[in-house]
């Protein structure tokens, strides 16, 4: 076992295994933990873990509350909205093919009422055809917090 | 001088000459982990690393790494270090001051959006419930005879955070380094295999069903006071928390203010492969013969098992305990993210609900839990570093 009495220690002079026992015989004077003590360690660890995460969650949702202005939680504005019982929606009627048939990419329904629709992509504008008549479109990011 | 001296001084000085038996089982060892980071992409970008570092550390000769420079009692000798010291000594330099792992969480903290957690601000209790096996594996390691300093980094794998088992161990225990560092990560890897089939045996075909509210939107505003109160709060606290906290926190700010693009995606990209690349190195050259063919290695390879089951669990029992007190509002399949492997722990929350139910879609529930399970193993690690450090 290498000599561990003097401050000074060439690491040089030291093998790997001797160091090694030098970590060993370090932590050896380290005074034991019994299993009550470890016991009282992670009880005291979980509960400052918890403790920490607890005042943080607290403070997460009086600051949302505060800068949403009072209200408590808010779902996404198309949740909120109250509920109106949904109007009984006509089965799409079979419209005569417009003018426009064959020029239409698509053909949406509205409300029954049926369009031909074509768009096309002219960056940064589109360009959608309803019916037969030509419509610019600019199509804008909503942006995400205007609060 | 003759050809015949030569040959026999290169024969000396060759690595076969000078081999010890437990090296070359180091690099076998270092060639399975190589076969498992690159074959079954076993957390590859940090385990070919540490692999590599562990083979180059075991040649015969190599110098590249002295294990003695940095156990000597009287404190490490950084001048003669970098004087003497080989390549990897001085890149161990890194993980000893705690650097690497710090720069590791900024770029961690650059690259998550807490907005999930902040949404659901109930998901914090899950990410500290989830470090039950830190506490778990902590008993166990003192019941089979370890230190208390040892105890304390063995059981930190349960958070199973790889930076934070490093700088924890770095600290307390720094002869276990390796086999800590490569149970860290590998369980983390192995996290889809270990964590379903307990969340199948805690939940109920029911409760695995449950779908949940969508979440709300959350405002930059929310994500800017965020990090900043989470450094204020929790260092003032837990001071011994501060680097690593302060700097995953640092890494969401950059992230999220909006006038630091450039920073963060340094700080996401260029920097954080960099530093894995010498934090891997590092961890693994540690890996020598002498201190990882032991009992104890396999002890720990255990405990680190055991300590992510009990984590898993302990974020499921909790999740189970608010889908009661909420009536159902609550999938307690997002308790086990609170291990705070992200995204992985996530993902299997996911995938697990979507088979209970095909319509399910609980990845952004799970990463509320995830994101604070970071939060409370950084807490769980600063907490072992104020008692044994």
């Amino acid at each position: 076992m290498p000599d561990i009495s003097n401050e000074v220690l060439d690491v040089e002079e030291l093998s790997v295994e001797e160091s090694l026992e030098l970590v060993t015989v370090t932590e050896s004077s380290e005074e034991e933990l019994g299993i009550t003590e470890a016991l009282g360690i992670s009880g005291l660890g979980f509960g400052i873990v918890f403790t920490v995460l607890v005042v943080l969650m607290a403070f997460i949702t009086v600051m949302s509350m505060a800068l949403r202005g009072g209200k408590k939680e808010s779902k996404p504005a198309v949740k909120s909205e109250p509920k109106a019982a949904p109007k009984a929606v006509e089965a799409p009627k079979a419209v005569e093919a417009p003018a426009v048939k064959g020029d239409a990419d698509m053909y949406v329904s509205l409300n029954g009422v049926r369009h031909a629709v074509s768009v096309e992509e002219k960056v940064p504008r589109f360009t959608v055809t309803v019916n037969g008549k030509s419509h610019g479109v600019d199509v804008e990011e909503a942006k995400e917090d205007e609060e | 001088m003759n050809v015949g001296s030569i040959l026999s001084n290169l024969w000396e000085t060759s690595g076969f000459a000078q081999a010890d038996p437990k090296q070359l089982i180091m690099i076998g060892i270092a060639c399975v982990l190589l076969y498992l980071g690159i074959v079954k992409k076993f957390e590859p970008l940090l385990l070919v690393g540490i692999a590599f570092g562990m083979l180059i550390s075991n040649i015969p000769g190599s110098g590249l790494y002295h294990a003695e420079y940095w156990t000597n009692p009287a404190g490490v000798d950084y001048g003669h270090v970098v004087n003497k010291g080989g390549l990897v000594d001085i890149l161990y330099i890194g993980v000893k001051t705690g650097l690497y792992p710090s720069i590791i969480f900024m770029g961690v903290g650059a690259m998550t959006d807490f907005g999930p957690m902040i949404a659901n601000a109930k998901s914090m209790i899950l990410g500290a419930a989830a470090q039950l096996g830190v506490y778990m594996a902590f008993m166990l390691a003192i019941i089979l005879g370890f230190s208390g300093n040892e105890a304390a980094s063995i059981g930190i794998i349960g958070g199973a955070d790889g930076p934070t088992a490093i700088w924890l161990t770095k600290e307390l225990a720094p002869h276990l380094l390796a086999p800590i560092a490569v149970a860290a990560y590998s369980y983390m890897a192995l996290i889809p295999l270990i964590q379903p089939p307990i969340m199948r045996a805690i939940t109920s075909k029911e409760e695995r069903t449950i779908k949940m509210d969508q979440l709300r939107s959350v405002s930059k505003t929310e994500k800017i006071i965020f990090p900043i109160a989470v450094t204020i709060i929790t260092c003032l606290i837990l001071p011994s928390v501060a680097s690593l906290l302060g700097c995953l926190m640092l890494g969401n700010l950059l992230r999220e203010c909006g006038v630091t693009d450039r920073l963060s995606d340094v700080v996401q990209n260029a920097l954080m492969n960099i530093v894995t690349i010498f934090l891997s190195i590092s961890v693994g050259a540690t890996a020598i013969g002498e201190n990882f063919l032991a009992l104890d290695t396999i002890k720990i390879i255990a405990l680190g098992l055991l300590a992510f089951c009990f984590s898993t669990a302990g974020g499921l029992v909790f999740a189970k305990i608010m889908c009661k007190v909420t009536r159902g509002k609550i999938n307690p399949l997002i308790g086990s993210a609170g291990v705070s492997a992200v995204p992985m722990a996530a993902r299997v929350s996911q995938m697990e609900g979507a088979k209970a139910n095909p319509s399910n879609f609980l990845l952004m529930h799970a990463m509320g839990p995830n994101v604070s399970g970071v939060i409370g193993s950084a807490v769980a690690a600063g907490f072992l570093m104020a008692v044994f450090g």
